[in-house]
């Protein structure tokens, strides 16, 4: 079917009366996007958002801590040097992946990696926090 | 700056100068132009209500979801990939607004058309209570049996029908819009049509 084929539907469809816009729709339109968008520029930070911030970055703080204990032990106990000489063999792994497990599970410090790892989903979670508080009311369009 | 100090201007020169694509506009616009943005709105907001109150089926409902289409379409815009066509996009955005209005509204049923006070009925802006001549009864019947059996379509033939008979887009320009091959949007279009006949028939 092409765009110029047409049958009685058509016909009918046609005599489909188009509504106007009222006049004043295109003022009534940008009044409201100078509203909304001064609204926006002056809308005082809410009590959430500023919990989640300092929350936020009393996370930030404390993953660059954790994270630094966990390089330091690491180093001390061998797990570092173990990583680095599986990555640079990794026939290792298919000769003796038994061991390795066992040593690699004796040697990491689990305690300071899940810190780490917990911390690191906390300011996931505050990052979705923090915007969700500052979004305006409306969605964001779909992206093109 | 206030609400309420908007005047209109160069906007409806702009919307009607052949030689300013979509694209220029967008382009003018994401760089300051609000001049630009307007035009845009001028040359699309007659399509888009007509396409919103198809798919909705009330008036003042479509006009208030139309001027968020074009709000949302403002603040979307600067983010936006500008190489790409406008008019699609936008008709995604209608669209969307539309089936998340539809979502939240209950159902309609058949009799509140029938109802004088909430129907869309050409009738009721005439104060003389002398009978009309039959030629405008017959195009108020007309529209309003036009108007039901598109509110009577399913959702998805309700799209394609208000984007080709309210907003006259081409095959192609839908399948753009709804990310669909120009094939198959033909495809739903005649079933469309086959389901517009039979409640054109049911309601006739």
């Amino acid at each position: 079917m092409t765009d110029q084929e047409h049958d009685r539907i058509d016909s009918l469809m046609a005599r489909m009366e188009q509504i106007d816009p009222p006049d004043d729709f295109v003022s009534r339109l940008m009044d409201r996007i100078t509203a909304e968008a001064y609204e926006a520029r002056h809308r005082p930070v809410s009590r959430a958002g500023l919990l989640y911030a300092a929350v936020y970055l009393l996370a930030l703080m404390a993953l660059g801590l954790f994270a630094y204990r966990l390089g330091i032990d690491m180093a001390h106990n061998g797990s570092s040097s173990l990583i680095v000489a599986i990555l640079g063999n990794v026939q290792l792994l298919r000769e003796a992946p038994g061991a390795l497990f066992s040593a690699l599970s004796a040697s990491i410090p689990w305690s300071e990696a899940g810190a780490v790892a917990g911390d690191v989903i906390l300011i996931s979670l505050l990052t979705r926090l923090i915007l969700r508080s500052s979004q305006p009311g409306n969605r964001a369009a779909t992206p093109r | 700056m206030r609400a309420g100090f908007y005047t209109a201007g160069v906007g409806e020169q702009r919307a009607n100068s052949p030689d300013r694509s979509d694209e220029d506009l967008v382009r003018d616009f994401v760089v300051g132009d609000t001049d630009a943005y307007e035009a845009l709105v001028r040359r699309y907001m007659k399509p888009i209500l007509n396409f919103v109150y198809r798919m909705i089926g009330n008036r003042s409902d479509a006009d208030d979801l139309a001027q968020d289409v074009f709000v949302q379409v403002y603040k979307a815009l600067p983010r936006a990939r500008t190489d790409l066509p406008f008019k699609p996009w936008l008709y995604v955005v209608a669209r969307n607004k539309c089936l998340d209005f539809l979502k939240k509204k209950r159902p309609i049923h058949f009799s509140a058309f029938d109802n004088a006070e909430t129907a869309d009925n050409p009738m009721d802006n005439v104060a003389d209570p002398d009978p009309l001549p039959e030629e405008l009864v017959e195009q108020a019947d007309l529209q309003r049996l036009l108007h039901r059996a598109i509110e009577a379509l399913p959702e998805k033939y309700r799209v394609v029908v208000s984007l080709r008979y309210a907003s006259g887009l081409t095959f192609a320009e839908i399948g753009e819009t709804l990310s669909l091959p120009e094939n198959t949007v033909k495809t739903q279009f005649q079933r469309a049509k086959a389901s517009l006949r039979s409640s054109l028939a049911s309601l006739a």
